[in-house]
């Protein structure tokens, strides 16, 4: 028993190991019982058998004697039949009651609980006893004992009499319904059925608290009712169900919401929920979780609303995973997104990724009041915060903000430069930004960029442009140059851009493609015919 | 209904068990320091120290009991769960109490220094007559603050298996269990789970026997005896829907506390023997709150407690959703609460009360259950109800066909038709007799049946107890008060 103990304490239950050592306490037992019942007595530190010591050990730690003998069990019992399933329950429980350490619970309990049918155990428990229950003992024999000389003496009146077994809608009433007949095995399974969803004794708990707080007369109620929430909050909280904790923090602030002056008694709930370690431990289980559980930890963030702000971003700042980050962004960039004030002190962080998070909020709060705390940033020595900070300040789109990316169109990083003129794109900036672009786009090396940012380039300068950005276009459609031909991917979007300006000279420019020998600046060109007409229909 | 894990919220009575634990370290540290150095010494004089901070800071007004029974180590009754390392310097103490055959020490506020020397220091002297010689000593030493107990002996026959037995320990906890939530403090729920085992045990074992037992009416206070009757049928109730011992035992503790909260509403209201006006009408109807809350209050949140909680508050709940607390959200009623709600009203309308001329036979209380069910009760439970009882319950007193009056002591066995149940002669023919209506004589023909039912003195019903078995409550009783002898008179005994 020892041995299979230690195993199942140091193993999981499905280590072989664990399982061997189970199988031999099985077959231990076997032998042990083949004659009939076997009786150990229990000491502090040893097992006995018949008075002769049969487990002796001075380490109480890990003892199975001190288990027993510390709960109140004096000796056991076992009878023949016990098997080795039995036997496994036995040795978990035994495991159980190390780690119960709770006023109300005990391996008494716990053994009894589970009920194991080859297994006696006798506790030296003297609850039931004392001085109370002689007293009560005797009273009772004394008030029974004068009601049966009264009852020689008591006038019996008659009274209705019914066969009560009509109403049971048998096939059979009256006197010949038997005891065992009555309730059909049907109607059982149906209740059964009927009563299966209450099994959710934490979700019935939850609704009987919001019952006692919508309806309490007292503060007092109210304040008890508040605190077993925060108890069942906190508790499903830390076990991480987070659907029952959402839909409970909904249905209290409904009730809440009804409250009228008593309505901040119940803000306790939710910011008993403000708990950095659980909700770090919520968001570090993130990867494990499918995407069900990305869905439940940002509905129930999001409940939480402004009061945890403050925390979700401390939070933000310490998280690593690439999911929680993402939750945190999305519950905290949700409706009116967070105060200037709370992101504003972690902008100038010298981790990359915090500064980076921190514009991304301040992008998507939209706050013209950002723009000066962005211009900085732009500057960042960090690409991947520079960049971000190129689409916060075309999100936030004040006229300050194309001269800022104007001036990035020729930052040293790609990334940048493409997400600078995308976002100029967007904004539709004045003329004298075009000049910049066509600067850009006549670079010397703009040929050697990478596809993405030539495709970003032409298709903003398809947006943007005029006649005036016709003839470079033109000429880089038709790809001569002194050193190299000019890659198909970068005359095939020049075309693009000829056939968004649509203006006459970016239709006959487009025309003359049309002659090309390649087939697919042919196509490309018919298109941008097709997309300048589409526009000129358009205008008309 | 079963097989959810047992989750415990998080805030429960740690803390008073530290409190215990770690009074109980520090007197046997003290214990064992005083053996090994002078009563002078500075160890000494600083484990007492110790131990009278700890007396001090959580018992300062109230008096605090140590004492050992078959080697468990009890703090004022609650069982102390030792650890490993706290092991050594508690079995110095056990073995110092067994050596004297002390069964506790009790430590009243305002416990001295000087009186703790001395009592340790006795403690760790030869003992040549045990406790009489020991309590001498004390008596000379004149402590006024620190008073020795006899040990308990113990019972040779486990307490459990007598339902008699079973059923004052049932009261007993009862009325501990108001007591304690009357005085603000924490329910000993091992001692309470120990019961409601004892009676699921019971009632797996001989559940006729049982029930019998909850025909004991107005016995000392109702709320003591309805509370043990509703946990009583409850549980045989849940035993017809197949519940497993775990969720058995959950049921009977959810049944013994469902009326906890009728302790916050006036005695005036409850015993009131005329019609109550709206105010006090709502004052009673606000006791599944009160349940609720002071539930809430106990601070020990399992699943257990939390069951009993919900089913504390909908016991007064219909089936149909009528009754009270007038409910905003919930639809629907657990399958606790239902159970709890038949067993309840059954043994309520049943039961004398003051506002009442005349108490509804047993067998009138079946039949308010079946007009009452599908709208205030769960028809399956009540059909269940019917089959557990019978059509005539225990304490229903019937006239038969052959001119006796008899008291149903038993119900029908399973094979039996409902209307056949145990009885007890009471009138006519050879009263004390016992006999079975299901019996048939040569001729295959039941000699006796029921013709008539009557309330004897508009009480209800009678006790369904024979005279044996009430006859054997004062052996029994007498028992139990020989294992706790009355202190000697010279001794100081506190308990």
């Amino acid at each position: 028993m020892q041995k299979a103990y230690r195993a199942i304490r140091f193993y999981p239950p499905d280590h072989p190991l664990a399982n061997h050592c189970l199988d031999e306490l099985a077959g231990a037992f076997d032998r042990a019982l083949a004659d009939g019942t076997l009786r150990l007595a229990v000491s502090e530190n040893s097992l006995t058998y018949e008075e002769e010591p049969v487990f002796t050990t001075d380490d109480l730690r890990e003892s199975i004697p001190f288990i027993l003998f510390r709960d109140g069990i004096r000796s056991l019992t076992f009878r023949n039949g016990l098997g080795r399933d039995e036997a496994a329950e036995l040795i978990e429980a035994l495991g159980q009651a190390q780690e119960v350490d709770k006023a109300d619970h005990d391996l008494v309990t716990i053994l009894w609980e589970r009920n194991l049918p080859h297994l006696e155990y006798q506790v030296a428990d003297p609850l039931l006893e004392g001085e109370s229950s002689a007293d009560g003992l005797r009273q009772l024999a004394s008030q029974l004992q004068g009601k049966l000389e009264e009852e020689k003496r008591a006038r019996l009146v008659r009274t209705p009499h019914a066969d009560l077994t009509e109403s049971l809608e048998l096939d059979a009433p009256g006197d010949e319904v038997l005891v065992g007949n009555v309730v059909p095995e049907e109607e059982l399974i149906q209740l059964e059925r009927e009563l299966e969803p209450e099994q959710d004794i934490l979700a019935e708990f939850g609704i009987v608290l919001l019952e006692i707080l919508a309806n309490a007369t007292s503060d007092e109620d109210r304040i008890v009712a508040v605190r077993g929430l925060e108890d069942l909050a906190s508790s499903l909280l830390e076990w991480g169900d987070l659907a029952r904790l959402t839909h409970l923090l909904q249905e209290t602030a409904a009730v809440q919401a009804d409250l009228g002056e008593h309505a901040d008694l119940v803000d306790d709930v939710f910011e008993g929920m403000l708990d950095k370690e659980r909700l770090r431990a919520s968001l570090d289980s993130l990867d494990a979780a499918g995407p069900g559980g990305r869905q439940e930890l940002t509905a129930f963030l999001l409940i939480l609303g402004e009061r945890a702000h403050r925390l979700l971003i401390e939070l933000l700042i310490e998280s690593g995973g690439k999911q929680s980050r993402h939750v945190l962004l999305d519950v905290l960039t949700a409706g009116a997104g967070v105060p200037l004030e709370l992101v504003l002190p972690h902008l100038g962080d010298p981790r990359w990724y915090v500064a980076r998070n921190m514009v991304y909020l301040l992008g998507r709060m939209k706050d013209p009041r950002a723009m000066p705390h962005l211009e900085p940033v732009l500057a960042h020595s960090d690409e991947r915060v520079r960049k971000e900070a190129a689409r916060s300040v075309g999100a936030i789109g004040e006229r300050s903000s194309v001269p800022v990316l104007a001036a990035l169109l020729s930052d040293p990083s790609p990334a940048v430069r493409v997400v600078a003129v995308r976002q100029l794109g967007r904004l539709r900036p004045p003329a004298e930004v075009l000049s910049r672009l066509l600067l850009q786009v006549r670079a010397r090396d703009f040929s050697t960029r990478s596809e993405g940012e030539i495709d970003a380039f032409l298709d903003t300068l398809g947006q943007l442009g005029d006649d005036s950005a016709v003839p470079l276009l033109d000429e880089l459609w038709r790809g001569r140059s002194f050193f190299r031909p000019k890659p198909l991917h970068l005359r095939l979007f020049a075309l693009r851009a000829l056939g968004q300006i649509g203006t006459a000279s970016a239709r006959q420019s487009l025309s003359r493609a049309l002659r090309s020998s390649d087939n697919a600046v042919r196509r490309q060109a018919r298109r941008g015919l097709w997309e300048a007409n589409r526009q000129e229909a358009a205008s008309q | 209904m079963s097989g959810q894990p047992i989750t415990p919220l998080p805030r429960c009575d740690a803390a008073a068990r530290e409190d215990e634990r770690r009074l109980v370290h520090r007197l046997a540290v003290a214990l064992r320091t005083t053996g090994f150095h002078d009563p002078g010494n500075t160890a000494v004089q600083g484990a007492i120290a110790e131990f009278l901070r700890t007396v001090r800071t959580r018992w300062a007004h109230e008096q605090v009991w140590v004492g050992v029974r078959n080697r468990c180590v009890f703090v004022n009754d609650e069982r102390l769960r030792i650890g490993p390392s706290d092991y050594l310097n508690v079995r110095y103490l056990m073995d110092t109490f067994d050596r004297w055959n002390l069964g506790g020490i009790t430590f009243q506020p305002g416990v001295r220094d000087a009186e703790m020397r001395s009592v340790l220091y006795e403690l760790n002297q030869k003992s040549e007559r045990g406790l009489e010689e020991l309590a001498a000593r004390a008596r000379a030493l004149g402590l006024k603050h620190v008073e020795l107990t006899e040990p308990e002996r113990e019972s040779e026959e486990p307490a459990a298996h007598l339902p008699l037995r079973t059923y004052s320990a049932c009261l007993d906890v009862c009325r501990e269990i108001q007591e304690t939530v009357r005085e603000h403090r924490h329910i000993r729920t091992r001692r309470l789970r120990r019961v409601t085992q004892a009676v699921v045990d019971q009632l797996l074992e001989d559940e006729s026997a049982l029930l019998s037992m909850t025909t004991i009416k107005e016995f000392d206070d109702y709320l003591f005896t309805h509370s043990t009757n509703v946990a009583i049928l409850s549980v045989a109730l849940g035993q017809r829907l197949g519940f497993d011992k775990r969720t058995l035992g959950d049921l009977c503790l959810a049944a013994f506390l469902h009326d906890l909260g009728k302790i916050l509403v006036p005695k005036g209201i409850l015993e009131k023997p005329t019609q109550l006006d709206p105010g006090e009408r709502a004052q009673i109807q606000q006791h599944p709150i009160h349940a609720v809350i002071l539930l809430l209050e106990q601070e020990q949140l399992n699943q257990s407690t939390l069951r009993a909680i919900v089913a504390g508050f909908e016991h007064h709940i219909n089936l149909d959703l009528s009754g009270y607390p007038r409910l905003t959200r919930k639809n629907s009623v657990t399958l606790f609460g239902r159970i709890i709600c038949v067993a309840d009203r059954y043994d309520a309308i049943t039961t004398r009360r003051s506002y009442r001329k005349t108490t509804s036979t047993p067998h009138e209380g079946v039949r308010f259950l079946l007009e009452h069910s599908g709208t205030q009760f769960e028809p399956v439970l009540v059909k269940l109800f019917l089959e557990m009882l019978g059509v005539y319950p225990p304490g229903t007193v019937v006239g038969l066909s052959s001119g006796e009056v008899g008291v149903v002591r038993r119900p029908p066995l399973p094979g039996s038709a409902l209307s056949r149940p145990q009885i007890r002669v009471v009138r006519g023919g050879d009263p004390g007799t016992i006999l079975d209506l299901a019996d048939r004589d040569a001729a295959g023909k039941h000699p006796r049946s029921v013709v008539a039912v009557l309330n004897p003195d508009d009480d209800g019903q009678l006790p369904a107890l024979c005279g044996a078995e009430i006859e054997a409550l004062g052996p029994i009783g007498a028992m139990i008060a020989e294992e706790v002898p009355d202190p000697p008179a010279r001794l100081p005994v506190a308990r």
